[in-house]
């Protein structure tokens, strides 16, 4: 049976969802994973994860890691393991390494957004890894393909805003520096807005971090017309993403999700209620291709 | 001191040859399938069986870039294609999904594979894992410092391969989507619309913060670590990888026959100056701004591109030379000049002259004043034998 999988705002906010009968939470950890709306530190992991038995943390460390970052990788993964944490979401293979020399049990979710796109390498990896976040940029068809071969854990992103770009470069700081600009906030919670100037519909967020510079889609994605297809389908984790909407409107979403999830309402009254939150949405690319042969770009660019 | 491979880029059969005869040691080469860089000409099996005799031939390597991101529809035909290029014996492939490790290792098929800097790898333990996959080289993120590269060098016993010259993604490689929501076009299997060089507007809510003076943009200079060569080198560095499968003939000839100049000048002598005739050369060819990407840490604004992002492409190179026979250059042209022009050949085995073109010949021999015509072929009085694939180009005061 899919679960929904969700973000939070604050510690007070997970009663909000545990009402909703929700249990599956991505927890961003301070200086180990790219900053979203809440990052917190070890400390308050162990304060969740004693709420309530049936929890389930994933625990995101999808950072890159460069060798001077491993000492405190090893110290952290030793307490995550003392506070019997079980999942975690990495980015880095030398996470993989580094578990396995530590002799320490996890299961491992890989979550990176832009390289799980095909059925075979996640069952090779599937040695490596229990669970694999799928790209955002494969279709339904291609998710569906996958679920079909193999057994491994699945996670998809059902709303949110979508990560497209990740840089270690210091982007916005490197062009307020060169322009002489005031600095002001653009953290993940004052992300600024690009707009491509030779096509409007091209608009995004951008932010940064300590790590370097993120892009995200300025739509949120929205699945609720392929939601069906995933739960009959077995995908495990439905990710709705917070990032950049207001705490109100999310808990609304995810009613809404975990409401049809739930059966106590239909489609219908779902997209219904979806009107009445009043976000940007699109479909991304769940019924769309991207094209990448010449001949298939010179034919969609008009050449 | 260990000699490190300079590795080059080739996008057809005619650049393998050009870069292998003006010093790379090896170069690498897309098929046409399953490779990025779509727009580049690529190499068909024929194409990849003859280059990779011509290397061999000349003691030089061929490594075949399998480097997209599959799709499941991408799947077909995979372990063919690598049975075909085991077959044809290239010395190695560059892969970036782990859906290639797979087949090679499922169906034993003979072919070293090399990790592509598509899985930004930036730890020992990262290259540890690779390893332990069977790669018998990884191609380091570009963000690496030299300071981390050398630590990283000590701490491994499989191959390095490290970029040091040519255009650099702006995000960690593999890890961008701008291309893909901005244009349909996926980067991750050879479609990428370098969206990252667009300019854009900046705004904080609904204030612009940018004008038509500063728009923002996400744009790289390119890399060009010619003069941290011998640092490099000293590290123990297994190779040095110079990008651009796109680039022109002279674009290569230019690039690879300065460092290996670079190269072999340190080695044999212990100079660790860069020669200005050397950095003339790659100031010549560059057709960007260039920087020093991560090498000595991270300067922030140093290694972007704001005010002055137009692409510049060179005009001075005018001909390829075909053939000599001591009294005749039979040259194709490239690009437009005429007599009384100041020009330079310069050739694979480091032929280097300078002169005036006093007499332009055209195919029937008769005298003509300029040669206007790509691809025209033309002839230049010229009293020495070259090489072929020895170039000219047009001296720009």
């Amino acid at each position: 049976m899919s679960k929904l999988l969700i973000d939070l705002y604050d510690f007070d906010s997970i009663n909000d969802y545990l009402a909703l009968n929700i249990k599956s939470f991505i927890i961003n950890l301070q200086e180990f994973s790219t900053e979203k709306t809440l990052n917190v530190f070890l400390e308050q992991v162990e304060i969740i994860n004693d709420l309530d038995d049936e929890i389930e943390l994933f625990i995101n460390l999808d950072r890159l890691y460069y060798n001077d970052d491993f000492n405190s990788l090893s110290s952290i993964l030793k307490k995550l393991n003392k506070l019997k944490i079980r999942k975690l979401i990495i980015n880095d293979a030398g996470v993989v390494e580094l578990i396995k020399e530590l002799g320490l049990k996890f299961e491992l979710i890989n979550g990176s957004n832009t390289l799980n796109t095909n059925y075979q390498t996640i069952e090779f990896l599937s040695n490596y890894y229990r669970g694999f976040y799928l790209s955002n940029e494969i279709n339904l068809n291609e998710i569906l393909k996958i679920r079909d071969n193999t057994n491994a854990m699945l996670m998809v992103q059902v709303f949110g805003k979508q990560l497209m770009f990740s840089s270690k470069r210091k982007l916005l700081t490197s062009y307020f520096q060169f322009h002489h600009l005031d600095l002001i906030d653009f953290n993940s919670q004052n992300p600024l807005i690009i707009k491509d100037l030779n096509d409007i519909n091209n608009k995004s967020y951008i932010y940064e971090d300590s790590n370097g510079t993120y892009v995200t889609t300025y739509k949120n994605v929205n699945a609720l017309d392929y939601l069906y297809d995933f739960i009959v389908n077995d995908i495990d984790y439905l990710y709705l993403s917070n990032l950049f909407i207001d705490r109100n409107s999310y808990l609304r979403v995810v009613n809404i999700f975990s409401s049809l999830l739930e059966q106590t309402i239909n489609l219908d009254m779902a997209k219904s209620m979806f009107k009445d939150v009043n976000l940007e949405v699109s479909s991304s690319f769940l019924n769309d291709e991207t094209v990448f042969n010449l001949e298939d770009i010179k034919k969609m660019e008009g050449i | 001191m260990k000699k490190p491979e300079l590795l080059a880029p080739a996008g057809d059969l005619n650049k393998l040859k050009i870069a292998l005869l003006y010093g790379a040691d090896a170069v690498y080469i897309g098929g046409k399938q399953f490779s990025l860089r779509s727009a580049a000409s690529n190499f068909s099996l024929e194409d990849i069986k003859e280059g990779v005799l011509f290397a061999h031939y000349y003691s030089k390597k061929v490594y075949v870039v399998v480097n997209i991101i599959f799709h499941n529809d991408n799947l077909v035909g995979l372990k063919e294609y690598l049975d075909e290029l085991s077959e044809i014996r290239v010395d190695g492939i560059i892969c970036a999904d782990m859906v290639v490790v797979d087949t090679i290792k499922k169906y034993h098929i003979n072919l070293n594979y090399h990790i592509s800097t598509q899985q930004s790898i930036t730890n020992s333990y990262a290259i540890k894992f690779y390893k332990n996959l069977g790669a018998s080289r990884v191609v380091l993120a570009r963000e690496i410092s030299f300071d981390q590269l050398k630590e990283l060098k000590e701490n491994t016993d499989i191959e390095l391969e490290y970029f040091v010259h040519g255009a650099m993604c702006v995000a960690y490689s593999g890890r961008c989507m701008l291309s893909n929501y901005y244009s349909k076009r996926d980067s991750n299997r050879g479609g990428c619309s370098q969206s990252c060089r667009w300019n854009y507007q900046l705004f904080n809510d609904d204030n612009e913060i940018s004008n038509k003076d500063n728009y923002f943009t996400m744009s790289s200079k390119d890399l060009n670590l010619a003069s941290y060569l011998y640092l490099l080198i000293a590290s123990g560095i297994d190779s040095l990888k110079i990008e651009g499968r796109m680039k022109s003939i002279y674009y290569l000839a230019t690039v690879v026959s300065s460092y290996r100049n670079i190269i072999d000048e340190y080695l044999a002598n212990g100079i660790e100056q860069v020669r200005d005739f050397n950095i003339d050369n790659l100031n010549k060819a560059a057709n960007r701004a260039t920087g020093n990407g991560f090498i000595d840490g991270y300067h922030y604004e140093d290694i972007q591109l704001y005010n002055n992002r137009e692409e510049h492409p060179t005009k001075e190179f005018i001909g390829l030379v075909l053939d000599s026979d001591g009294e005749y250059l039979k040259i194709e042209q490239r690009n437009n000049f005429k007599v009384n022009d100041d020009v330079e050949l310069f050739g694979p085995n480091k032929e280097f002259y300078s002169f005036k073109v006093m007499e332009i010949f055209d195919e029937n021999k008769n005298s003509i004043e300029v040669a206007p015509h790509p691809q025209q072929i033309i002839y230049l009085k010229f009293d020495k034998k070259v090489s072929p694939y020895s170039m000219l180009r047009k001296v720009i005061s």
